[in-house]
């Protein structure tokens, strides 16, 4: 059961063949017809990296859900406030939410309102168009953002900047640094996607 | 550039890009950086960054994956199975009994969970066989299905609050004491019109024979009954007693409660590390979908709302008709309703609520009040076709039999109640105020 996944995934008139989905179906040899070699092996590196990244992210809400319990039982049965709980918390959380989010666009689950257009008699042409304009967006939003959130990360850092949430006060650029992780991530990814797309709309609507 | 053009050229852009499917994630911040950069320079590039760590480092937030975690979990630590047997017996001899049974059950699910993917897939697999079975109208059993599903997003513990709460700057507890009275009013409207249809049409919900009943009822199911409630009301006291005593915040109530559903699914003899790493696996896809596209609205919506395009809309809004407060709430429902047959719910309420709330506000409407008007509003968006994910869930464990078009036919009925429970809201609304006076005092 997914809340939130794709609506291209549930949708039963929704066969969507979608670029990030193409490159999981055509590896490798894909990229060599194009000479994208490069691209053949970062979409690799990348499906190792988020298989990792997953399988992580699983540990984490579990232990999320333990350490939330553990704090409230040390509080309320033992009188005994947890100082480092909530802090370790807004990391797990934190990293739960921004890791897995280049993962999520490769498999096309993030929210989009794909059964209006996209999943309606477009050629696979259209749809590659659609998915260049796509990565082309995802790509200036991570290099964009990416020196603005590397700048906060050093400002962390040079100030010792430390959380004020607990007395605990662990430094805060731990929390920082992820925000530049995910865009990297969300930036290999678009290119990943761009690649893909170009290659479909250099082989036209037979690549379908 | 007046803002005025300003404001049209982003929502043309916004709504095109989501129109051909670019993720909604994608098309805000883009769109907001294009924005930015245009009318604020270099500057706004730190705002949009602030916006990601402001979802970061939100406190309620963080009870969001908990309570999706609680969801996935329930959903196979097998808590419905014995509770729909009983009271399939206790109504079975009512015309459209199972029917009650389904609106019931799926209440108590949504009191214990914050999606509505697990009281779908629950009942759907559960209840709408059973249905079949007994000669019930397809598409009657499907609208049952989907309209009890859509309570889990509106009865507390529910994300669309929590996400509320982050959009409009409100108590999230508040909320939770806010949507009880209304999402219990339309349970008892889809139970009503249940019964009620199906007394003059005994053919769309039979009642079950004799026979039936008495192999059902081979032992004793009253006490049977009242055991198979004890698990799922500890749990919704557990959560909602422990948020509304003050005993613990929304996000303690949610590791707890997420953990008593590995509990119980243990005491259930239902649990299974397979079984925890496929919740767990869930709640990551299901959570972190959401909260990137939250991070994605807060880095539009900060830089739209500096450059004034919030007023340009109040201004709109409000300019309309003189500003008849009936027809500025006219409108904006009618905005939200129709966005919801395109868009999913979350992309609305990110990008509306943030909008909305200060015309709401300038006319002196409670928002509490306007808040439940628009989450019982964005609930008819999981009915409505072309985007309705209550209809999506139900046809992926539907039998085959179950067509989209049962589907689709029996759904409406059910959208016509929302309807008509988000007209009893706006006319009374003591509906929505009466509960979070007495609770929040």
């Amino acid at each position: 059961m997914v809340d939130l996944p794709s609506a291209g995934k549930l949708a039963p008139a929704a066969e969507r063949k979608s670029i990030a989905h193409v490159g999981r179906l055509l590896p490798g040899s894909q990229g060599g017809d194009w000479g994208l070699e490069p691209i053949g092996v970062l979409g690799k590196w990348l499906d190792r990296l988020y298989r990792a990244i997953e399988s992580v992210l699983v540990v984490f809400i579990c232990v999320l859900v333990a350490i939330v319990t553990f704090e409230v039982i040390m509080r309320y049965f033992f009188g005994l406030p947890v100082i480092w709980g909530r802090d370790v918390v807004l990391w797990l959380y934190s990293a739960g939410f921004l890791l897995p989010v280049a993962y999520h666009y490769a498999c096309n689950k993030q929210i989009c309102a794909s059964d209006l257009v996209y999943n309606l008699r477009l050629t696979p042409r259209q749809r590659a168009t659609i998915d260049l304009v796509s990565n082309a967006m995802l790509a200036a939003v991570a290099v964009f953002l990416f020196r603005p959130a590397v700048n906060r990360l050093l400002f962390a850092i040079r100030l010792n900047e430390v959380s004020i949430l607990t007395l605990w006060r662990p430094p805060l650029w731990p929390l920082l640094a992820l925000i530049p992780i995910m865009l990297v991530l969300i930036g290999l990814q678009s290119v990943r996607g761009l690649a893909q797309a170009a290659a479909l709309l250099g082989k036209g609507d037979d690549a379908a | 550039m007046s803002p005025e053009v300003m404001v049209i050229a982003t929502f043309v852009a916004i709504i095109a890009g989501i129109v051909i499917g670019v993720p909604v994630a994608t098309v805000l911040p883009a769109v907001g950086m294009l924005l930015g950069t245009i009318f604020m320079g270099p500057r706004a590039l730190d705002f949009m960054v602030r916006g990601i760590f402001a979802v970061m480092t939100n406190d309620v937030l963080i009870a969001l994956p908990l309570f999706v975690f609680m969801g996935c979990m329930l959903q196979s630590s097998g808590v419905a199975d014995k509770l729909f047997h009983n009271l399939r017996v206790a109504l079975g001899s009512v015309r459209g009994g199972l029917g009650i049974v389904t609106i019931i059950l799926s209440t108590i699910l949504a009191a214990t969970t914050g999606i509505i993917g697990t009281a779908v897939v629950m009942m759907g697999v559960l209840a709408l066989p059973t249905m079949l079975e007994a000669k019930y109208s397809r598409p009657l059993a499907a609208g049952l299905v989907c309209a009890g599903g859509t309570l889990g997003i509106l009865i507390p513990p529910s994300i669309m609050l929590i996400l509320y709460g982050l959009s409009a700057g409100m108590s999230v507890v508040a909320l939770f004491a806010a949507a009880i009275v209304p999402g219990l009013l339309l349970s008892a409207m889809y139970m009503l019109y249940t019964a009620i249809r199906c007394h003059f049409r005994p053919d769309l919900g039979p009642p079950l024979s004799r026979t039936e009943r008495e192999n059902l009822a081979a032992t004793r199911y009253l006490p049977e009954l009242l055991w198979s409630l004890v698990p799922p009301l500890v749990l919704i006291a557990g959560v909602l007693g422990a948020i509304f005593l003050g005993v613990a915040t929304p996000t303690e109530a949610a590791g707890t409660g997420a953990f008593s559903t590995v509990l119980l699914s243990a005491f259930m003899r239902k649990f299974s590390r397979k079984a925890l790493v496929g919740a767990a696996r869930e709640t990551v896809t299901i959570s972190a979908t959401i909260l990137w596209l939250a991070a994605g609205a807060q880095m539009f919506t900060s830089v739209f709302l500096a450059q004034g395009g919030g007023e340009v809309i109040k201004g709109w809004v409000l300019g309309f008709a003189g500003g008849h407060p009936a027809i500025v709430l006219a409108i904006m429902m009618l905005t939200l309703f129709l966005l919801g047959k395109l868009i999913c719910w979350v992309g609305i309420l990110l990008i509306t609520v943030p909008l909305f709330t200060p015309i709401a506000i300038t006319l002196g409407w409670d928002p509490l009040w306007f808040g439940m008007l628009v989450c019982v509003n964005l609930q008819m968006s999981f009915l409505t076709p072309p985007f309705a994910y209550a209809i999506f869930y139900l046809k992926q464990v539907a039998p085959p039999e179950m067509t989209l078009l049962d589907i689709y036919r029996g759904v409406w009925p059910f959208i016509g109640l929302q309807a008509l429970g988000l007209l009893l809201i706006i006319v009374f609304p003591e509906i929505v105020l009466w509960l979070p006076g007495l609770l929040l005092r």
